[in-house]
């Protein structure tokens, strides 16, 4: 997956999340922004791992502060699972 | 789904000016019920917490008050798991008097979440999961484990 598919991931996740619709997203975008709070991003978080296959450690997520974060932290565990 | 019942007598504290049990003490009831339910599924939350160093905050509450209770009452807290989920579990709780056991006083979801005491948020530890709901866990999670109580419903 592309790190444009893993926004647009990232979009349709969130939507079911906040039961409203987030889009246009960027890699800069700070998802403190998103009106999504910790618990929601939890879920979030939980939901990519799901269908993307990967682990991210929740103290990993500590210091996460844009998608760009996200995105960097979910293709490092895709690597560490691969190699 | 693990279910435990915590006794406890009203205290001449508890009560208010209406001599009714206040309505802030249900809440320390339904705490220490939580407590006990966790004690009798293994995990002992004073010293989890220090290992750890994680907490499992309130951070969802319905209660109705129905019939009250009067300095003296047997209480009956009854509390069992509502839903279990990775970021939240809900404990549901019915009151009780002993004296009058088919009579509902008091009802209660709550909905606690988990965090690192500094640093934030964190998804529930399998330990907590197999306290509230079991070894077989896994098959019981749901996605999220809001409160339902609404102040209309009966």
């Amino acid at each position: 997956m592309t790190r444009i598919e893993l926004i647009g991931l990232f979009e349709r996740t969130a939507t079911e999340i906040a039961e409203r619709d987030i889009k246009g997203l960027s890699e800069l975008t700070e998802i403190s922004t998103l009106g999504i709070d910790s618990l929601g991003i939890l879920e979030l978080v939980g939901e990519m791992e799901k269908q993307l296959g990967v682990q991210l450690p929740d103290d990993q997520l500590v210091g996460l502060t844009t998608i760009r974060d996200l995105i960097d932290l979910v293709e490092k565990r895709r690597q560490m699972q691969v190699s | 789904m693990r279910t435990s019942i915590y006794r406890v007598r009203v205290g001449y504290v508890d009560t208010d000016q209406a001599q009714v049990v206040h309505h802030s003490t249900y809440f320390r009831w339904l705490e220490q019920a939580r407590v006990e339910l966790l004690r009798e599924g293994g995990l002992e939350y004073k010293g989890w917490e220090a290992v750890t160093r994680l907490g499992l905050p309130l951070v969802d509450a319905a209660i109705r008050y129905i019939q009250p209770c009067r300095f003296d009452d047997i209480v009956l807290v009854e509390t069992v798991i509502g839903a279990a989920a990775r970021t939240a579990i809900r404990f549901d709780s019915t009151l009780t008097l002993e004296s009058k056991p088919d009579v509902v006083v008091t009802q209660a979801q709550i909905r606690l979440a988990c965090v690192h005491l500094e640093h934030g948020a964190r998804r529930v530890p399998e330990e907590v999961l197999r306290a509230c709901v079991g070894d077989d866990y896994e098959g019981q999670l749901v996605r999220t484990a809001g409160t339902r109580l609404t102040l209309n419903s009966k």
